[in-house]
């Protein structure tokens, strides 16, 4: 038996063939022809056996182990990146804390003004207003004068003068100077209303509140 | 964790994921680039390049045979490599049989044949650089990294009639060659 001998023939398997034999890479009807020619053919045998020869040393080849590791570099979590403010001068006030330093002070200011309003501090006391004397023990008031009480009716202000009973207003002929003075309604302080300054300082400190939680959100989204 | 869990994983940008890929391919892939090239460095270079450039190109696999996909790869920068920097002119068979690469004696084997085996896996190489690239490559990948014809049909992107014909023509060159050095054979097949 020759191994490695050259030149094929036509009337033998071609080169492609032999190969695909060996690789049992034929369809069936295909391989079983081969095997029968292979059978009868003592010079395709050969070429079988030398290719099949060839195929066994490259299967052989010993694998070199890898010279090192080919693993891609992991990338470094990405930094966090921060973007400097531009430069402020001290008169300019950092614009959240400036709306947030605003909506405390209005929300103070609405406290006290609303707690002074509630517990009588700030505006008219509701007791009568003593404004001035003229004799000892003499009073200023509004409304009926000195006399049995009259019963207060359901829904009646107190303060208010009936209307079948006009307020007076006793002018102090020769006391104090002008120290005449009318009662002023709860409430009202300077002889201001207190309610539009408590509305104004609650309305103030909700949008100063919401301007600052936006610009806030917009800096850190940015 | 299987290849596709970490295919799925390392399309996402998970490097940690595609380096168990890595780690699994590495070997193969070196093997294939060193029986191109014949060359150890370069050899490296092309498996380096061959992995990051899968990594980069990774959300372009969508199906398939990952195995093939990157074996592409590869192949194509061996074939890069080859074109541009002609190496195959520039390998002794001398530097090949000196090589470290070919140091590797297995278990069990004599002095005298470990000589011969080193000097028949140089001539092996020496020859496999004597073929045409493509069908070097096609014996690389089917007799040597034992790819099935599909599989070698895929990685070299041809129909798999081509790789048959590339591949018997190989056979063929590969047979006339060792016919001349018969005397590096293993006895088995030199007396057979």
């Amino acid at each position: 038996m020759r191994l490695f001998g050259e030149g094929f023939r036509d009337q033998h398997c071609s080169l492609a063939t032999v190969s695909s034999y060996i690789d049992g890479a034929l369809r069936s009807g295909e391989m079983q022809r081969v095997e029968s020619h292979l059978a009868s053919c003592a010079y395709c045998t050969v070429r079988v056996e030398e290719l099949q020869s060839v195929v066994g040393v490259l299967r052989a080849m010993p694998t070199v182990p890898a010279p090192r590791s080919f693993a891609v570099p992991v990338p470094a979590p990405a930094a966090p990146v921060y973007v400097r403010e531009p430069a402020r001068r001290w008169w300019q006030p950092a614009p959240v804390a400036g709306f947030r330093a605003v909506a405390a002070a209005a929300a103070l200011a609405f406290a006290v003004v609303f707690a002074g309003d509630m517990s009588g501090v700030i505006g008219t006391p509701e007791a009568p207003v003593q404004t001035g004397l003229n004799q000892p023990g003499e009073f200023i008031t509004t409304g009926n004068p000195p006399g049995p009480e009259q019963p207060l009716r359901l829904g009646e202000n107190p303060l208010q003068a009936p209307a079948n009973n006009p307020v007076v207003d006793t002018p102090v002929e020769d006391g104090t100077a002008a120290a005449a003075a009318t009662a002023l309604p709860k409430g009202s302080w300077l002889g201001l209303e207190l309610w539009p300054l408590e509305v104004a300082l609650l309305g103030l400190t909700a949008v100063l509140a919401a301007i600052s939680i936006l610009v806030r959100r917009r800096s850190t989204s940015a | 964790m299987d290849e596709q869990t970490l295919l799925q994983a390392s399309k996402t940008g998970d490097a940690g994921a595609f380096n168990r890929l890595v780690e699994h391919y590495q070997t193969s892939i070196y093997n294939v680039a060193l029986r191109m090239v014949g060359d150890s460095a370069v050899a490296e270079d092309i498996t380096q390049e061959t992995f990051v450039s899968a990594f980069k190109a990774l959300h372009t696999f969508s199906a398939g045979n990952f195995r093939a996909w990157l074996f592409r790869i590869a192949t194509n920068a061996c074939r890069d490599h080859l074109r541009s920097a002609q190496v195959r002119r520039n390998v002794s068979l001398d530097g090949l049989v000196e090589s470290p690469t070919f140091n590797v004696a297995s278990e069990g084997e004599s002095p005298e044949e470990y000589v011969v085996r080193r000097e028949l896996s140089g001539f092996i190489q020496q020859s496999l650089l004597t073929l045409p690239e493509d069908q070097r490559m096609v014996l690389v990948l089917v007799d040597i990294q034992a790819f099935s014809y599909d599989e070698a049909a895929q990685a070299l992107k041809t129909p798999v009639g081509t790789v048959k014909s590339r591949l018997s023509r190989a056979r063929e060159a590969m047979r006339a060659a060792l016919s001349a050095q018969r005397e590096l054979l293993p006895a088995q097949i030199r007396s057979g």
